[in-house]
This record gives structure tokens, C-alpha cells and sequence, in this order.
């Protein structure tokens, strides 16, 4: 049950065929670490212990099949994150020809990383629906969900960081023992603790980075993808060396920062671990990030408060979030058979109704309403007349699916691509009929106009019209109809969000319990589609991690059962714990169609870290050192006593 | 999770709940169903019968009596006992376990009677009926009542002196509290809705200078039933209290606590945080009994 005593020699194995307990052991080191240690003025050591937990989706799992032996089909209703990738797999593991099948995910009920894994039971409802040829329904219960859906988090590192006097962090070093239970399903495997390693060099530069993974198997469950996907765990280390070298130099932990960000002109820039941030600027986020929060308010604040013997004290984390992943990180770098674009089709109807198909399903992020609001901005029509299809193979192009906050990036370019398509098919039309050159025409709220006489002009709906009636109104050199199929793939490696969590707590030093007090978040991912989705979905990403770090435990006992799997016992945050989090958005754009980046996740990277040093500033007073989490009031307790004080 | 077949009846007269009662073997009776029903539904019960109050008029009221006494139904809500400016009132201790009791959909539905009969030891209401020295009302058949005090009541988890089978409790009384008399409840739990780490309720009254006269402190989620600290008490008698008497009050009432471990928290912690919690109730309890303090 202990991932560190398992890779013990003697330990008992999980799989005896395997002679030791590893899933997977790698490390590798970038740049000039040892040098970098050699040099250090100081050399900040610690270890970390994260907790298992699950992300708790508001739907759980569920699958319905039915085989039509009449026509064949198999057809299938399960909450997915990715339904073509759902069917491909399929296919595979059954030897059922993927084309006979239909994969259908309308509207899931959250999702969060789980629920782009397919599970032995969903095999099974597959393998009894096809073999009894009636309908199977298969509806997992929350205990069910809590034993064996989503866990993940579950670490032990070490580490270590070398800096120079003046706080320049020089090299980073790390030895993870990520628990993986007893295994990791399709697809991801070990590919969140891949992701953790890489991402824990974040905005700052540095020489020299190692890291040094192990992946164990236990009797838990298995370790599944879970919002953040690694980086939460990535940037928590990290920003622990950051807090940790702060206190021991006597800088401030938002100086320490700021002195070793990657500048706006550095961009794009190769980071230590060979991946390419796109863009940002990391220091304009940071100063406005000082000025909105208010930090030396609080800081003022705070020492008014410590008099009045009050344990108040102020977290601050960053990271960066590389979203989207291209097909060059994912199927070249990490040698998954995955690509980085998606596809996806777009009809302007005869009557000049718009329909977006994508083979996504949506789990609650606003698909709807963002691609919508793309389309009707490039088509220049109203969003109320761009209707989103998607969540269904069998009436929508091939796609990845939802996951590394990357709908938006993906979805959305391949939306603006597939609308200029279109765009111009109509302008050729209009300009046709309205007797001028295509490159005289433009469109602008639901009219074709002539752009040095608006007065000549066809409505958007007589253009879609002719375009399917009146074959002879389309130039000669065009096809009727508007519709296109096409692909996109950001031209990047990765697109690079950004993001400040400010976060002041009191902590009550005789019980360890703790209340937050304000949480402020600056957040960058480029271009907002909209800013109100994209504020529910950081609000709810930090509401996700506050439970994460500080309420929610998967607990086994020494024989491997779970001891919390009813929400009685296992503690999901509620209005209560949650407080109100204030959202600021900046806009540094992508190079590259929309100029968006993906955000889904961010909150869930910031808040971790942010609560730690929150809490550890609060009871600087009397020195305590946070190693482990959850930050619930035991564990602060036991860390307050540890530490000598009373 | 969806709970084993059961018999479902309503009867409508304190009687016919209790004839049932008698008749129905391994019968359980259904109040607010904030506890039975969530049991029922995880299988860790399966009551063959249950035997539906709800529908037994006069069952829900606070009343003050001529002597001061204030009688509360068994199926009163806890949200309609919150919002009793006479519970508010006379019983600070009782006022405040109710409002942080579960959350309003738990508060509209759950019942003074149900919480007291389950005797969950993690419940609010338990330590604060010790502490007000509460009696407890038991119907039996024919019209009989026996009235037990709240210290004889809970005999052990989720076990009373009601006799099984035989009696219900019909109603709850508060006896009055002579002027200079104060109280307060206190919990620590992780989420403000969960039943308490731990929980202590204290209530108090003074003479003139401020000397304790009587006291009660009780703590809750410690023990197996209602932990009475009878040493903490002991330490206040006849004293004024202040900072170093709290404390010291507080290391006498728990050193012999011998809390469980759970999923939530560890013995040790449980003492630890009794400690902290017995010391603040006391101060608070004092404060308001000498009327410095709301």
C-alpha cells in the first residue's frame, strides 16, 4: 500500500511476472545540473507528500450499448471525453469494425480527466451487450465512482533547487515516487507523472534540470488523469523551492519570483526541458496581478494583524500551463498515436442558419456558446443562428477529444478556419451578384456589401440561399452549397497560459484549522472568448484544488480498502469552504489563429501551491515547515507541534 | 444505493405508532429520516418495517409552561428550533448547535426526537441536552409517560434508555436557568457541515462577583456516548474565571478522554482540539453568564 516500501528489495509483488514493482522508472537531466549545484550559494532540500484524491464529477460513469444484429451497428451512450477515440479503442479491443459502431456523448456531466480513460467495466457492459444482443445499461454508483475513478496526486518527491545569493534559482532537481495502484488505464498510463516532471520548471529560467521518476504499482486504484493532469503536482514542487530559498535568502517570495521569470522578449521561449512556450509576459502579469490584489496593502495588513496575535498569512503561486499539445509533442515527443489538431465541419444552411459539427463531447465547458460565438464573429452573423453539434461519431468529424485544456485552442482555430473558408466562398458569390470584384466586398452583420458603396448590399441568408437554389447566380469556377471539412493544428509547440494566485489565509495555530480569506486570481491564456465562462471555469478549477489540498483524502487501511467512499466521509469543499475568488484576465495572444490558449485547468495548478505558502507564512511566527498534504487542521497541527511551538 | 424492501406505515396517534411498534418486530420509527434513511440507503441498516411519524398531529411545538420550563415535541424541526427567538434566547448553547447543525436541507427535514433517539454520538443536540440538564419524555402504551433526565439517557452509541420496542420519546423539556446564567456550544469540524471532530457544550451560572455557582461542560464525538467533565466542572466551582482557569479547568476535564480514531481525525488530535475547545466554551460560557459577552 506504500509506494516507497514497494520498490524495496523483498517487497511483495503486485505482478510476480515482473520480478519488482515498477510500472515505469525514467529520468532525465537537461542542461548543466551538476555545475549548477557545484556554484549554488544555497541549496534548498525538502521532501513533499500529495495526497490520492479523487475529482469527483457531478455525473459518475455510465454506458449504455445496443446491438442491432439487423443492421449490424452497435451503437453506444457513455459519459466520454472523447468518443472517436471511445470507438477506435473499441474497435480494437473487440475486433468490431469501427464503422459499425457509434459512439454517442451528449452533454456528460463533467468530467475532469476520468472520462477520457476507457475502463475494464465499460469493456464488460460492451462484451454482455453484444453477447445477450439487447440493450445494456451500466450506471456507476458514487461509491463505485470514489473506489476506482480519477485518483490521482498520489506522490512522494524529493527535491532539491541550487540558487545563487542574489535568489536566481541555477538547477532543479527531483526524484518522484508517483503510486499508480494497480495500474494506468488506457490511454494515459504514466503520462500524467511524464507530465508532472515537465512541467515543474514553469515560468522561471534556469540551467539545469533532472528529474528522476519511478511509477509503482500498489493495491490502490488505478491512477487516471485528473484536471491538471500532472502540472498540479509539477508546480507545487516547484513553488515549494520557490517559498523554501525565499526564507532562507530573507527575500520575499513574490521578489524570488519575479527575479527569475522569463522575460516578455525572450519569447518563444525554449524552456530547460526542450518545450517552447509560445508567448507570454510573465513579469506585466505579475505587476498587475500586485496591483489588483493589493499585496503590500496586505502585507501592511498582515503585520497589523500578527500584533493583535492573529496568525494571518499570504500564498502566492504561478506556473505556466502548456495547453494543446501539438502532434510534434505528442506523437514525435511522448510516442503517442495521437495528433494535436482536430476537425471539423461547417454548414451555412439555405436559409442562412449556421451549423458547427466536432467531434467532441462536452462535459460542461461551454462548447456551445464559445464555438458559437467564433463562428458568428467570422461569418458575421448572430451567435443565436450558429447552432453546435457535436458528442456523436456518427454525425461528426474525427477528434481527440476534450483534455489538456485544448478544446478552445483547437476547436476554436479549426472554427475560424473552416468560417474564412466559407467567408470567402460567400464574398465570391456576393460579389457575383452584385457585379464588383470578390476583393470589393466584405460582411458585416448579416450583410455583403460593397466596401466603397455599403449601400449595394445582399443580406447573409440570399447569399446562403443562392448558393444552394441558384446555381446559376455562383461563379462558374465554384461548387454549390457551403459547407467545409477541414483540419487545424496550432502552428506551435504547445500553447503557454500563465496564471498568479494570490490567497490570504488565518490559520487558528491551536486547533490547525484554517480560513481563507481572500483569493485573487490573474489569469493569461491569451485571447477570451469569453470572459464569463472562462471565469467559471477557473473559479471552479480552484474550488477543485481548495478541496484537493485541503479537505479531500482517499484513505485505504493496511489491508487495501478504501475507508472513505461515500461524500459522508469523503470530503468535497462545499459554499461553505469555498470562497469568493476574484478572476482577472489579461490578454498576452497566441501567435496563431484566435490567439487563444487553454485554460481549463489552471486554477487546479495555482491553488496548491498558493494555500502552502499561504498557510506555512501564517505560522512563519513559529517556524513551521509544511511537508505533506492535505492541509487539513491535523496535519497542521502535527506541523505546528513538529516544528517546537506550543 | 437504493435500500432493502421495507413495510411502510403512517399511523396517525402516538398509540398507533406504539402498537405498531409492539407488533412490527425489528420495526424502526421514521422521523425527519436524516440518519435511518441515509443508513438504510448504504444497506448498513435494513428494518423490515418503518413506522412513519410524520403524520401524528401535535408532535411539533416550543412552549414555554408556567414554571419556566420550556417543552419542545419530538418532531420538531431543528430549522423551526433555530428560528425559536425563545431558544435563541434562553439556550445560546442550544441555539448555536442548531445553526451549525448539517446544512438547511438537513435542518428542514431532521427532528429533535430523532436526533436524540439515534444517539449518534457525533450529533449536536446530545452534549447540549446534558448540559441544560434536559428531560426526556417517553410515551408507552396507554397514555403511560416516564420522564428520563438527559445524563440517563444515552447509554452508548447510538443506544438510549428508551426500552426497544415498548416506548417512543414524545417530548423534550428545558428547565430554566436562574438569572446570571450563560452557555455556549462550540464544534470543530473539517466542513461546516459534518458532524463534529469534536464538540463541546457548556453552560454555566454566576453569583454577583462573577463565581461559578453551577456548571456543565460536555463534550460530544469524544466518547461513545456524551462525555460529561465532571473534573473540568470541579475546577470552577465557586471560582471566578479567567484565562489560566479555563485552561487548567480544560487539562482536568479531558485528561481522561480516550478518544476514537477515524477516518477524519486521529485520538490524539481529538484530545487536542477537546483541550482547546473545553477552555474557549468555559471563557465564552463565563462571559455571557456575567453578561459581557452575546
Amino acid at each position: 500500500m506504500d509506494a516507497e516500501k514497494a520498490l524495496e528489495p523483498g517487497a511483495p509483488l503486485l505482478y510476480e511476472e515482473w520480478g519488482d514493482n515498477l510500472i515505469y522508472h525514467g529520468d532525465a537531466k537537461f542542461g548543466d545540473v551538476e555545475g549548477a549545484f557545484a556554484r549554488a550559494d544555497l541549496v534548498v532540500e525538502g521532501t513533499l507528500v500529495s495526497n490520492r484524491h479523487s475529482p469527483t464529477p457531478m455525473e459518475p460513469r455510465a454506458i449504455t450499448a445496443h446491438y442491432d444484429p439487423v443492421k449490424g451497428m452497435f451503437t453506444i451512450w457513455v459519459t466520454t471525453q472523447f468518443p472517436h477515440v471511445f470507438k477506435t479503442y473499441i474497435s480494437q479491443v473487440l475486433k468490431f469494425p469501427e464503422d459499425k459502431i457509434r459512439v454517442i456523448a451528449k452533454r456528460v456531466g463533467g468530467g475532469y480527466g476520468p472520462k477520457s480513460h476507457v475502463y475494464p467495466d465499460d469493456v464488460a457492459v460492451l462484451q454482455l451487450a453484444l453477447k445477450l444482443k439487447r440493450p445494456v445499461k451500466w450506471v456507476e454508483t458514487r461509491t463505485e465512482n470514489l473506489q476506482v475513478t480519477g485518483h490521482a496526486r498520489d506522490w512522494k518527491i524529493y527535491y532539491r533547487g541550487a540558487f545563487s545569493r542574489d535568489g536566481k534559482v541555477l538547477a532543479v532537481s527531483i526524484k518522484g515516487i508517483a503510486d499508480f495502484g494497480v495500474y494506468g488505464p488506457f490511454w494515459t498510463e504514466i503520462q500524467p507523472a511524464l507530465v508532472a516532471q515537465a512541467q515543474a520548471p514553469g515560468p522561471y529560467k534556469m540551467q539545469g534540470y533532472e528529474f528522476d521518476l519511478y511509477c509503482v504499482t500498489t493495491n490502490k486504484a488505478p491512477y487516471a488523469a485528473h484536471r491538471g493532469f500532472g502540472r498540479p503536482t509539477g508546480s507545487l514542487v516547484m513553488e515549494r523551492i520557490m517559498d523554501g530559498a525565499a526564507r532562507r535568502l530573507g527575500l520575499d517570495p513574490v521578489e524570488i519570483r519575479r527575479r527569475n521569470l522569463i522575460g516578455p522578449n525572450e519569447m518563444p521561449y525554449r524552456q530547460v526541458t526542450n518545450i517552447v512556450y509560445d508567448s507570454g509576459d510573465y513579469p506585466k502579469a505579475l505587476e498587475t496581478a500586485l496591483r489588483s490584489f493589493d499585496y503590500q496593502g496586505w502585507r501592511r495588513k498582515q503585520e497589523e494583524l500578527r500584533r493583535q496575535g492573529r496568525y494571518v498569512g499570504i500564498g502566492v503561486s504561478t506556473y505556466v500551463e502548456y495547453s494543446a499539445p501539438s502532434s510534434k509533442r505528442l506523437s514525435e515527443g511522448l510516442g503517442w498515436k495521437v495528433g494535436g489538431y482536430d476537425m471539423v465541419r461547417l454548414r451555412v444552411e439555405p436559409t442562412g442558419k449556421v451549423k458547427f459539427f466536432t467531434g467532441q463531447s462536452t462535459q460542461g465547458m461551454s462548447h456551445e456558446t464559445i464555438f458559437a460565438q467564433i463562428v458568428a464573429e467570422e461569418l458575421q452573423v448572430h451567435v443565436d443562428d450558429v447552432t453546435v453539434v457535436e458528442g456523436d461519431t456518427e454525425d461528426t468529424p474525427y477528434s481527440y477529444g476534450a483534455w489538456a485544456s485544448r478544446a478552445t485552442v483547437v476547436v476554436g482555430g479549426a472554427a475560424v478556419k473552416a468560417s474564412r473558408m466559407i467567408r470567402d466562398k460567400m464574398i465570391k458569390i456576393a460579389a457575383f451578384n452584385l457585379g464588383v470584384e470578390p476583393s470589393d466586398v466584405d460582411v458585416a452583420r448579416g450583410w455583403f456589401y460593397v466596401k466603397f458603396d455599403p449601400l449595394k448590399r445582399m443580406p447573409f441568408s440570399e447569399v446562403a440561399r443562392i448558393a444552394y437554389q441558384e446555381v446559376h447566380r455562383i461563379p462558374m469556377d465554384l461548387e454549390p452549397g457551403l459547407e467545409v471539412v477541414t483540419t487545424y493544428e496550432p502552428q506551435v509547440y504547445t500553447t503557454a497560459s500563465t496564471a498568479w494566485h494570490f490567497v490570504v489565509v488565518e490559520v487558528d495555530p491551536e486547533t490547525g484549522k484554517v480560513d481563507i480569506l481572500k483569493y485573487y486570481v490573474l489569469e493569461d491564456a491569451g485571447i477570451s472568448v469569453n470572459p464569463m465562462t472562462m471565469h467559471g471555469q477557473t473559479h471552479g478549477a480552484v474550488a477543485h484544488e481548495i478541496g484537493g489540498v485541503m479537505y479531500e483524502e482517499l484513505r485505504y487501511d493496511e489491508n487495501g480498502n478504501l475507508l472513505n467512499s461515500t461524500f459522508v466521509d469523503y470530503l468535497v469543499p462545499t459554499a461553505l469552504e469555498v470562497p469568493n475568488i476574484e478572476v482577472e484576465h489579461i490578454e498576452t495572444p497566441s501567435p496563431q489563429l484566435g490567439g487563444w490558449k487553454g485554460m481549463g485547468e489552471g486554477g487546479s495548478i495555482g491553488a496548491p501551491p498558493a494555500l502552502f505558502g499561504a498557510i506555512e507564512d501564517a505560522l512563519s511566527p513559529l517556524g513551521v515547515k509544511l511537508d505533506r498534504a492535505p492541509l487539513n487542521p491535523e496535519n497542521i497541527l502535527r506541523a505546528i507541534r513538529a516544528s517546537g511551538a506550543s | 444505493m437504493r435500500p432493502a424492501p421495507f413495510e411502510y406505515y403512517a399511523p396517525t396517534s402516538v398509540e398507533d405508532a406504539l402498537r405498531l411498534l409492539e407488533e412490527k418486530e425489528g420495526a424502526k420509527l421514521l422521523a425527519g429520516g436524516q440518519s435511518l434513511l441515509a443508513l438504510m440507503k448504504l444497506r448498513l441498516l435494513a428494518p423490515p418495517a418503518l413506522i412513519d411519524l410524520n403524520r401524528i398531529g401535535g408532535l411539533r411545538y416550543v412552549r414555554e409552561d408556567g414554571n419556566g420550563w420550556i417543552s419542545i415535541g419530538a418532531m420538531t424541526l431543528y430549522d423551526e428550533l433555530e428560528q425559536s427567538p425563545l431558544i435563541r434566547t434562553r439556550y445560546p448553547a442550544m441555539h448555536e448547535a442548531l445553526y451549525r447543525l448539517g446544512d438547511q436541507q438537513v435542518r428542514n427535514r431532521g427532528t429533535i426526537g430523532g436526533s436524540l433517539a439515534h444517539a449518534d454520538p457525533s450529533a449536536n443536540l446530545p452534549p447540549v441536552m446534558v448540559a441544560l440538564k434536559a428531560q426526556l419524555v417517553a410515551a408507552r402504551r396507554g397514555g403511560e409517560r416516564r420522564t428520563i433526565p438527559a445524563d440517563e439517557f444515552f447509554l452508548d452509541a447510538f443506544t438510549t434508555a428508551l426500552e426497544p420496542d415498548r416506548e417512543m420519546l414524545v417530548e423534550v423539556r428545558l428547565p430554566p436557568w436562574p438569572p446570571g446564567s450563560g452557555g455556549t456550544y462550540m464544534k470543530l469540524s473539517k466542513r461546516e457541515i459534518d458532524f463534529s471532530i469534536v464538540e463541546v457544550a457548556a453552560q454555566m451560572s454566576v453569583d454577583g462577583d462573577g463565581r461559578v455557582k453551577e456548571s456543565r461542560v460536555v463534550l460530544g464525538s469524544v466518547a461513545t456516548r456524551p462525555y460529561r467533565a465532571t473534573a473540568a466542572e470541579n475546577v470552577l466551582s465557586g471560582s471566578v474565571v479567567d484565562d489560566a482557569l479555563a485552561a487548567k479547568a480544560a487539562e482536568a476535564g479531558t485528561k481522561d478522554l480516550e478518544p476514537p480514531s477515524d477516518v477524519q481525525a486521529s485520538s490524539w488530535y481529538r484530545k487536542e482540539v477537546a483541550k482547546v475547545l473545553v477552555k474557549r466554551a468555559i471563557l465564552r460560557a463565563w462571559k455571557r453568564a456575567r453578561g459581557v459577552e452575546q
